[in-house]
């Protein structure tokens, strides 16, 4: 803000222990009537990182840490440093970490408290078309430092211990598959970036790669180095021409500098990539389907194993990751396995980006470490739900994942809590409802966006997803069934097991998710033909009220003249005529139609 | 300036910064863009970053508070506080 200074005291698990908390309160009190009060703000912050050194503080500008603060060193930071502005050297520690750089920059942010930004370090905070900024953040460090001093198996080793696993969704080990294309044998391999991201709503790998290109290269470069490949190739969306233009800029910009192309750095290790753009497809997002599609085949998922790790692009051993996971390499390479693996639960490690959209105050872009709640993540950073209206559910892993009801707020956010509660982690889609929102209705549009997206090459998905819709239309028109439900029930689970790719594997997820936490808004649809959210247009009638000024808008806007009425009186809606398209209730300037 | 604040129309804010530094003979301020910092209602943002102070950012920008931007906070110093997001 506008303050001369701002004190962030951190309030990870590890401060917090050590007392992190009641030092903000004795900074507070002894603050308190001094004309200094005015002048500095006092900011918690996410896991600083440091938690051996704890309690941190850090003071901006200047971004001087204070590792080890006890309350008696609060009346010289106080004096020394707020008041005569010189930093007081005894308590100074000196940390380079590579994560959260915008601490570094803006010292505080009320948004970013409970952030921790791993993949995103870099996002907002540097020029994206600007190499140098990279470099000024200590780009590269990790390429130069795994060249000189490590050898492909440490590098493997480093990427295994830090317990890193797959950002696209799906949760692999990502050391597990580095070794697993080292082994594979000699000759040509590839790396391959995913960035062919289309969940609808998730904007996580056009963000990074927008906000900070250099990062993701230079995580592919030392996973080439590792499994002893030679070539990279990163699979973006046509759809996102900014990203490509970044990435195009990036690459080149690393060529000149030397990090790319014949013996990088002068160490005898040769890599380049290159861009393949893809088509829109869905289901390219599935590795073999990607593969199929560089290939130059149509993009169609094959049965696995093999997997890519042993046979790839045209045969050969593939490393496949998402960008978030190579995004977060570099940060692995120079702050430590040891220490990344501090961070999050038991078995999810690090931090993860999401898309934070829908029904919530603060839309945007997150990363918060592993193990943070749904609650927080909506509430605490999210800010909430808009117009006091209540909270509904929570869909995580997009078009495959599923809906959590509100019972679920307080599921830590990791790669098995998540499947437990019923939902899928995913790439990072988290799109909030709230109690105008129809479950039946949601579960429908997730349903024919990947009903649309089938390739159509197995039976269970290319026709299972048609049929279910089917039926969701139906209930959705007011045309439901006895038994639909158990009818979509014995569908998605036959299509889950039975489908060849992951697309077809999770297709029904939605579905079944809303049948299972919301089954009395299925069955109100489908016996008392009502729509509680009042979404679903044919199950509601249409009426005009006392507020009507008799303008006549709704008269001329009816497609079927369902509305009679004269100038100036009151209007009438014929509900034998009406066809419940909803036109005259958006037309209205009055508020004078009434949906129930 | 990703593809998000672009939307929101950042281009325009940054044309009004960067015709006031070539034509306007606003000296002193280095402009540069930066990518999304996830603010995505807020969009856009400008950030004013002056060597030893704690920088500033605001949110919703348009054509006619960038103007204001250059006006009030970069030419007379003056901190816009009802703009500023935390």
């Amino acid at each position: 803000m506008v303050d001369e200074y701002v004190v962030t005291i951190c309030k990870g698990t590890g401060c917090i222990q050590k007392d992190s908390t009641r030092l903000l309160n004795v900074l507070k009190e002894q603050l308190r009537n001094d004309p200094l009060e005015q002048k500095v703000r006092l900011s918690l912050s996410g896991c600083l990182g440091m938690c051996d050194k704890g309690p941190i503080m850090v003071v901006n500008p200047g971004y001087t840490i204070y590792g080890g603060v006890t309350e008696e060193d609060i009346p010289e930071i106080i004096d020394q440093h707020l008041r005569k502005g010189q930093p007081i050297a005894r308590l100074a520690i000196q940390e380079d970490h590579l994560f959260n750089r915008f601490y570094r920059v803006f010292g505080d942010a009320k948004f970013f408290g409970r952030q921790m930004r791993i993949a995103l370090r870099n996002c907002g905070i540097i020029d994206p078309e600007s190499i140098d900024d990279y470099l000024s953040l200590r780009g590269y460090e990790a390429l130069a430092k795994v060249l000189t001093d490590m050898k492909p198996e440490e590098v493997i080793e480093q990427v295994k211990k830090s317990c890193l696993r797959g950002r696209g969704g799906a949760g692999f080990p990502t050391g597990t598959k580095w070794e697993f294309t080292a082994r594979a044998g000699e000759g040509d391999k590839y790396v391959i970036c995913n960035a062919d991201e289309g969940d609808p709503g998730a904007f996580m790998d056009r963000s990074a790669i927008e906000g900070d290109p250099h990062s993701v290269i230079e995580g592919m470069i030392v996973g080439g180095y590792a499994i002893g490949a030679k070539k990279g190739i990163v699979y973006i969306r046509a759809e996102y021409p900014l990203a490509i233009r970044r990435l195009e800029r990036a690459i080149a910009d690393a060529r000149q500098h030397g990090f790319l192309g014949e013996d990088i750095l002068y160490s005898g290790f040769s890599f380049d990539i290159e861009i393949r753009l893809g088509a829109g497809a869905f289901v390219c997002g599935e590795e073999t389907a990607l593969i199929h599609s560089i290939e130059g085949a149509r993009g169609m998922p094959r049965p696995r194993p093999p997997y890519p790790s042993v046979s790839g692009l045209f045969g050969r051993p593939t490393l496949i990751n998402n960008v978030e996971t190579w995004a977060n390499i570099p940060v692995i390479i120079m702050d430590g396995a040891d220490w990344f693996s501090t961070i999050g639960t038991e078995k999810s490690k690090g931090t993860k980006v999401f898309a934070l959209a829908g029904n919530v105050v603060n839309t945007g872009l997150i990363e918060v470490p592993m193990g943070t709640s749904l609650r927080e993540i909506i509430y605490d950073i999210g800010g909430g739900i808009p117009g006091g209206k209540a909270f509904k559910a929570v869909q995580t892993g997009g078009p495959s994942g599923g809906c959590l009801p509100a019972e679920f707020l307080d599921t830590p956010v990791d790669y098995e809590s998540l499947s437990q509660a019923g939902s899928i982690m995913g790439s990072g889609g988290m799109i909030v409802m709230d109690e105008d929102s129809c479950m039946v209705d949601i579960a429908k549009f997730f349903l024919e966006f990947t009903q649309n997206e089938s390739c159509g090459k197995c039976t269970p998905c290319r026709e299972g997803t048609k049929r279910m819709l089917e039926i969701l239309t139906r209930i959705t028109q007011g045309q439901g069934q006895q038994g639909d439900i158990e009818k979509l029930e014995r569908l998605g689970d036959m299509i889950k097991r039975a489908s060849l790719c992951g697309l077809g594997q999770s297709a029904p997820n939605p579905v079944l998710s809303t049948i299972k936490n919301f089954r009395e808004e299925y069955e109100e649809h489908i016996k008392q033909k009502k729509c509680r959210a009042r979404t679903c247009s044919n199950l509601l009638t249409y009426e005009i009220t006392d507020d009507c000024v008799g303008c006549g808008a709704c008269r001329k806007a009816c497609p079927v003249k369902a509305i009679k009425g004269t100038a100036k009186n009151k209007h009438i809606i014929d509900q034998e005529t009406c066809i419940r398209c909803g036109v005259c209730f958006t037309t209205c300037k009055f508020d004078a139609i009434v949906k129930s | 300036m990703a593809t998000c604040e672009i939307a929101a129309g950042s281009k325009d804010v940054m044309e009004v910064f960067r015709d006031a530094i070539t034509k306007g003979g606003l000296t002193d301020v280095y402009l540069s863009q930066k990518g999304c910092a996830g603010r995505c209602n807020l969009e856009p943002t400008v950030e004013v970053v002056e060597v030893g102070k704690n920088p500033i950012r605001y949110g919703k920008i348009n054509k006619e508070r960038a103007q204001e931007i250059i006006e009030r906070h970069l030419k007379k110093g003056e901190v816009i506080r009802e703009w500023i997001i935390d």
